[in-house]
């Protein structure tokens, strides 16, 4: 290697520690301290790789949707629908599979899958059509299908989850491969991988983060940004969807009451991670380690005792200072 | 009473990895148009932050009026009586003429929290009358043309009752009529007895209005002298610190076959019938006022606007562009006038904005080739000169030369045969202006056709072998190098060509 791609190499370095050393510090910090908590109330072990295990699977279906939300937010967009979608396409499933009536479950349940996922990348295409063709702003399109989503899941069940469904269905949300990784944590990972790939090394997530950096200026590099704008809301509904065949295979039924405010918890996530609301900057490993540290988070207070409620307050307090980091961070070296 | 109304002696200001400003120093008199001079990254802007009180000073002393103060913050700055007036206008654009001005100083009805809109109207007529100028005080600014807008932060500056104006690059997005009534004004401030500092890439400008000139480099004060005693070569080379062999490094070509043509091509509301070659081996200057259409011109070739009448040929075939994508297809490629906002992706690097307009090149089997991209940025660096620690640099912590460089870059890269540079000095030093002529002059000896939109008629004159002008949307003429002249230009840009042409 000669000495200038080494000096961008050590920059390359330096810059990763810059924007996850913090967070990456912020999660080891919670671990010890729920730890050291959970000790005094005599109930130890709350930095295991079994508490990993649990929070990457109580993760998974926000992680899932997180990625999508934040190729969505790089763009400097936002999707308010996934938590009306992540119902939608549970549903769709369980109908299915319900329709299947025990016969053929599997036959069914691949059906489900494919339906689900197809819906998803409809309803994103809706979004997104909506979006780059009519010119509505992002936060104002997906209020709307937030709110026609929840509708039509309510309308297709009349409210009520579908239930019982066959064993099977629970694979993807709870089968345990190898002894105990449960499928959905493969699913996450694999995602997750996946996802920064496609923004890191790809021509199309490079064009997502110069659309979000500066619109005008990548269409005048011959961007085609409506397409990529669309196509980054296909993609998040479609990753939604998945996340929705996650919860509903978990729960075992396909509620229409599931989701609610799950778009505001993702958000928060990809926030967390260092992504900007204004677009242009972010990244997929950021949004790992923002869910991390969210999910860690509550399971550390359930861990200690701290309920629902409690769990509220501290997840507010817990974006107002990774945003309040990362201003600073930013103000920091803007000079 | 001290002679000058400003001093700042020895200010030194240190960045991370660079001193900014070495002792530099600077004294205005009451009454004075001080021109600061120097190229970007001298320290001028530095040196007015400093003054504004958006910057701390690291060390050094600013005197007003003889008394040593501590410029705490802007607003500190604003009641010493410090106004600055910024290339970007810092006005509230749905609040009127009136609001704007006494904006955070509303006059109140007594001491009720009510605005008192009379007094706010009649005080806010009262300063436009004083410099002499014709606005609705009730108008929303957004309403307002640049030069409206900038007479609006001039009035809001007289109304604190400012005795040092600091102009940041006033005249660059004025046109000639515009800037004349911008002189005027500051002849008024000057009469009035307050004091300006104007800072300005445009030398013609300093001779013009300025009394005092203070030239920087390096952070450093070089030298301060009356107008009077300077000349323009003589500024230059204090500016650059060596002799700059040619302002406009001209160099000829045979002029070969016709590479772009376009045929009555108009657009509704913007301009119409516009006809012309360019051929390989020539610089093509497309000039005239501004707002007489030559932006708009160029952004149809590029496909970035749609035609609403006319074709356009290359290599005398006939295309459609209708996007940029088909632009970039074809071989055309276009540096903006505003760099900032249509030429860069700011917050990417180096290596992002260079292959971002053809990345396509760099894709094997779906994903970008990392090392061949960074080779290819490598490589336009060393090419372009471009001062920068690496590829991975950040472009918005690069000069504007480096900055246009990268632009430049962009399209080298995309195999560009057409080039359509607008604007591409503005906001540029004079070092960094000679760079980018010689640049252009490589790349017609490459065979790639130039057009260049310009409202530098020095430069049209100095680097360009066909001038057409543009006037009210229509092509007003061509001249010839040997035809062209300032004054020519001006009767065609200005509408009062039309029979001499014929």
């Amino acid at each position: 290697m000669s000495a200038p791609s080494d000096s961008t190499h050590a920059a390359q370095i330096k810059r990763t520690l810059l924007t996850f050393g913090p967070l990456v510090l912020a999660l080891i910090l919670e671990i010890v301290i729920f730890e050291m908590i959970g000790r005094r109330q005599d109930n130890p072990g709350f930095a295991s790789l079994n508490t990993l295990i649990l929070v990457l699977n109580q993760s998974a279906v926000y992680g899932v949707m997180a990625v999508g939300m934040t190729f969505v937010i790089i763009t400097g967009g936002i999707d308010l629908s996934v938590g009306s979608l992540v119902a939608c396409a549970g549903v769709l499933c369980a109908m299915f599979v319900h329709w299947g009536g025990g016969e053929q479950v599997w036959a069914w349940i691949i059906i489900g899958w494919i339906a689900a996922v197809g819906l998803g990348m409809v309803a994103g295409s809706v979004a997104g059509l909506l979006i780059t063709w009519f010119s509505i702003p992002p936060f104002i399109a997906t209020l709307a299908l937030m709110s026609s989503l929840r509708g039509l899941g309510n309308l297709a069940t009349d409210g009520k989850p579908i239930s019982p469904l066959p064993e099977a269905y629970n694979w993807l949300g709870r089968h345990p491969l190898w002894g105990q990784v449960p499928v959905s944590v493969v699913l996450l990972l694999l995602i997750l991988a996946g996802g920064a790939l496609l923004l890191n090394h790809t021509q199309f997530g490079r064009h997502v983060r110069a659309i979000g950096g500066n619109e005008e200026s990548a269409r005048l590099s011959g961007v085609n940004v409506m397409r990529v704008k669309w196509l980054v809301y296909v993609l998040c509904g479609m990753l939604t969807a998945v996340a929705g065949l996650i919860l509903s295979s978990r729960l075992g039924s396909g509620s229409p009451k599931v989701g609610l405010g799950d778009e505001l918890a993702v958000i928060a996530a990809v926030v967390v991670g260092g992504t900007s609301l204004s677009g242009g900057r972010g990244s997929i490993g950021g949004t790992f380690v923002g869910l991390l540290v969210v999910s860690v988070l509550n399971s550390g207070l359930t861990w200690i005792g701290v309920e629902t409620f409690g769990q509220q307050v501290t997840l507010g307090v817990v974006i107002l200072a990774a945003v309040l980091l990362d201003q600073l961070k930013t103000r920091g070296s803007a000079f | 009473m001290s002679e000058y109304i400003l001093e700042m002696r020895d200010v030194t200001k240190r960045f991370p990895g660079v001193l900014a400003l070495d002792k530099a120093h600077l004294k205005l008199r009451p009454g004075d148009v001080h021109c600061l001079l120097g190229e970007n990254g001298a320290g001028k802007s530095t040196m007015m932050k400093i003054l504004a009180g958006a910057q701390p000073a690291d060390s050094g002393e600013i005197l007003i009026d003889g008394t040593a103060v501590q410029i705490l913050s802007p607003h500190h700055a604003q009641e010493l009586g410090i106004s600055m007036i910024y290339q970007e206008f810092n006005l509230s654009p749905y609040l009127s003429v009136a609001e704007n001005i006494f904006l955070g100083r509303e006059p109140r009805l007594g001491k009720s929290p009510f605005i008192d809109w009379k007094r706010m109207y009649n005080d806010s007529r009262e300063i436009l009358k004083r410099i002499r100028v014709d606005l609705d005080v009730r108008r929303p600014v957004n309403e307002l043309s640049v030069a409206q807008q900038q007479m609006v932060e001039i009035a809001k500056a007289l109304s604190v009752k400012a005795k040092i104006i600091v102009m940041d690059e006033p005249s660059a997005t004025l046109t000639e009529h515009e800037l004349a009534a911008l002189f005027d004004l500051i002849r008024t401030l000057r009469s009035d007895g307050i004091g300006l500092i104007y800072i300005s890439h445009r030398l013609e400008e300093v001779f013009e209005i300025g009394d005092q000139v203070t030239v920087m480099r390096d952070g450093q004060h070089v030298a301060t002298k009356p107008v009077s005693e300077l000349n323009r070569e003589e500024i230059i080379r204090m500016m650059v610190g060596r002799e700059l062999t040619e302002e406009y490094p001209k160099e000829f070509f045979t002029r070969g076959e016709e590479r772009l043509r376009v045929e009555g091509l108009g657009r509704e509301g913007a301009f119409s019938d516009v006809s012309f070659s360019l051929y390989t081996g020539e610089i093509v200057s497309l000039t005239g006022l501004v707002g007489a259409g030559r932006t708009e011109v160029a952004r149809a070739i590029f496909g970035a606007d749609k035609i609403t009448a006319g074709r356009i040929f290359l290599d005398g075939k006939p295309v459609e562009v209708r996007s940029p994508q088909d632009a970039i297809k074809y071989g055309i490629g276009l540096l903006t006038e505003d760099r900032k906002n249509q030429g860069l992706v700011l917050g990417m690097t180096v290596r992002e904005n260079t292959t971002l307009a053809s990345l396509k090149k760099l894709v094997k089997r779906l994903f970008i080739n990392r090392k061949e991209e960074r080779s290819v940025a490598e490589q336009y660096v060393r090419e372009l000169q471009i001062k920068t620690p690496s590829v991975e640099q950040v472009v918005q912590n690069l000069s504007g030369g480096n900055q246009q460089k990268v632009v430049l870059a962009k399209w080298l890269f995309t195999q560009s045969r057409v080039l359509i540079f607008d604007e591409p000095t503005r906001g540029i030093d004079v070092g960094a202006k000679a760079e980018i002529f010689k640049l252009m002059n490589a790349l017609i000896k490459k065979g790639v056709a130039i057009l260049m939109i310009s409202s530098e008629l020095p430069e049209v004159l100095g680097m360009c072998d066909r001038v057409l002008v543009m006037h009210e949307g229509r092509l007003a003429g061509e001249l010839t190098r040997e035809e062209a002249s300032q004054e020519r230009i001006m009767r065609l840009a200005t509408g009062m060509g039309k029979a001499e042409a014929a």
